[in-house]
């Protein structure tokens, strides 16, 4: 990713007074015994990974579009919903996650009636998309249902479906 | 059999640089402060820096990722979401001692102050380089 100028302040490295270099003899001045061990310092380097801070910084989200029943309350739906969370939230944390934290939410009308998108975000940052990649499966119904299928589609909702995306 | 590695270096630097062969490395340019150019505001921007570590006593693979903080007011505040580093495997011999080379580019300051990077192994942070921003 460019770096922006126009709203980072550019930086430099802060000087050093470098001394003068001592050197410490730790024969200080007596003979070493001869045939001693001759030494190294191995250092196993595993491999360089590069890290673009501006670029980590787009974290992946999981956004949620459950289709309302047309006979579905204002009531029922909120019900609903929040089973929806809770039951994604808990899936989050058995895949070794922190949870799931409820972003952006909106209601839209289509041609084929209203929807609900709710966007999550993982608490913790570590492995967050594998974890949402595969909430995204469980929601879309590509893996077994680790989530009780009339919890997506029962109730409110008559249709449930996830799309992994970037935060803006 | 998997064990949390010892920590003997976390150092931050402006590179560093592998010899031939890859058996060592040179850390160039030590960093304590990191200064705004002449005029430049804030946030600031580090283009290119970079953290070693050299870690020993380590067994099995984990998981490695950074974390950059802020000291606000005695409170260590998190100014950046955790970075994940990658899954490294340290084998099963405690005594090989690795050295492990991070790179950084794009290093945004949002203000002055002290801030430390957070080596973080499984979860738990395992060592921590501070870094004057002024």
């Amino acid at each position: 990713m460019t770096p922006d100028f126009k709203t980072n302040g550019r930086t430099e490295i802060a000087s050093i007074n470098m001394l003068n270099p001592v050197e410490v003899d730790f024969a200080a001045g007596i003979s070493v015994p001869p045939n001693l061990g001759e030494t190294e310092a191995p250092v196993n380097i595993l491999p360089t990974v590069e890290l673009d801070l501006l670029e980590a910084t787009a974290a992946p989200v999981l956004v949620l579009t459950l289709k309302l029943r047309p006979d579905a309350t204002p009531a029922g739906a909120a019900v609903d919903l929040f089973m929806v969370w809770k039951a994604l939230n808990a899936y989050e944390v058995r895949l070794n996650g922190a949870g799931l934290n409820p972003g952006e939410a909106s209601d839209e009308r289509t041609a084929d009636g209203t929807v609900i998108r709710l966007v999550l975000s993982a608490t913790e940052p570590l492995g967050a998309t594998e974890r949402l990649a595969k909430l995204t499966e469980v929601v879309n119904g590509a893996m077994d249902a680790a989530i009780p299928n009339d919890l997506l589609t029962g109730r409110s909702f008559e249709g449930c479906g996830a799309e992994l995306r970037t935060a803006a | 059999m998997n064990e949390v590695p010892v920590v003997r270096h976390f150092i931050a630097c402006l590179e560093t640089v592998l010899s031939q062969g890859g058996r060592g490395v040179t850390v160039h340019d030590l960093i304590h402060a990191i200064v705004r150019l002449p005029g430049e505001g804030f946030p600031c921007i580090r283009q290119k820096m970079a953290l070693f570590a050299l870690l020993t006593n380590g067994r099995g693979s984990h998981d490695f990722a950074l974390e950059l903080t802020r000291f606000d007011r005695g409170v260590e505040r998190l100014v950046h979401p955790r970075l994940r580093v990658g899954r490294l495997d340290l084998g099963q011999d405690p005594t090989v001692v690795h050295g492990l080379p991070i790179p950084l580019k794009n290093v945004v300051f949002p203000d002055a102050g002290q801030y430390a990077f957070h080596l973080i192994c499984d979860g738990q942070s395992i060592a921590d380089e501070k870094i004057l921003v002024r």
